[in-house]
């Protein structure tokens, strides 16, 4: 990535989806949200985490719900919240400060959206979270318009990323350099 | 140390050493100076073929993702997978 000039904020960026994904993916599994994408459903049986409504809050995170609820139409294409953020928002300020930190690492910066959002994908396609993969599967089919080919393009690039992982890992391969600086990388 | 030694092309069967040769010349390398990647599958080089035949068709296909895209994809997931390499 340094070699194709995003630099070391462009590298931070891509490490900053990876890990906002992955601990969405651990979000939603734990509390075993059912995918509520395109179509509403509530939790359902007696260990079920209810959902918050929207009404019921105030102040900030009353806030950051009318800006999710406004994000989804044109982000995933529907027209609630999705169960992801209602759940999130029996603690008020952890549901606000996680959309705060949502904004802010999936929004344009060194990587455009586009790419931020194939980042996401990959991420939670790898994680095998059925709940972000259906998110960030919207969010790619309703914001950045992709069709059934390049969905396949991504799924298909994200399984020959697992595979190399797995000939690396099972054959103990060594990174070729560490401790990588942008500078490193400049053109002489 | 990887977990198996990563043979030299004079080691393989003639056959296989094809099949590596091939496939390094169209990494544009010879099979000496092929990234450690793609040696650690050369004991069996019909696999390494096999592999490099799917990575043109995914993650270097030029279709709709730009290369930059799938790069930082690559990147995300091997850092979630704590791969070193």
């Amino acid at each position: 990535m340094l070699r194709l000039g995003v630099g070391e904020r462009g590298v931070s960026e891509i490490l900053a989806v990876a890990e906002h994904t992955a601990g969405l993916c651990a979000l939603a599994e734990s509390l075993r949200l059912p995918v509520d994408l395109p179509d509403p459903i509530e939790p359902s049986g007696p260990y079920a985490v209810r959902p918050v409504a929207p009404a019921q809050l105030e102040g900030e995170a009353a806030t950051a719900m009318a800006e999710i609820k406004d994000w989804a139409r044109d982000g995933l294409g529907v027209d609630h919240v999705p169960l992801l953020w209602r759940s999130l928002a029996h603690l008020p300020r952890l549901m606000a400060s996680t959309w705060r930190k949502e904004r802010l690492v999936m929004s344009a910066g060194r990587l455009d959206e586009a790419a931020k959002a194939c980042v996401a994908f990959a991420v939670a396609s790898f994680k095998q979270s059925p709940y972000m993969t259906a998110y960030t599967t919207a969010r790619l089919r309703r914001s950045q318009g992709l069709d059934d080919k390049a969905m396949v393009e991504l799924a298909g690039s994200v399984m020959h990323y697992v595979s190399f992982n797995t000939i690396s890992h099972g054959m103990l391969l060594e990174p070729a350099a560490t401790e990588m600086r942008a500078s490193d990388f400049v053109d002489s | 140390m990887t977990t198996l030694r990563l043979p030299t092309p004079e080691e393989l069967e003639p056959a296989d050493r094809k099949v590596l040769e091939d496939v390094a010349k169209r990494l544009g390398v010879t099979p000496n100076k092929m990234s450690m990647i793609w040696r650690a599958q050369s004991h069996w080089p019909q696999h390494l073929e096999a592999n490099h035949r799917q990575m043109l068709y995914s993650f270097r296909f030029q279709g709709q993702i730009p290369t930059l895209t799938k790069e930082a994809m690559h990147a995300a997931v091997s850092m979630t997978n704590r791969c070193e390499f």
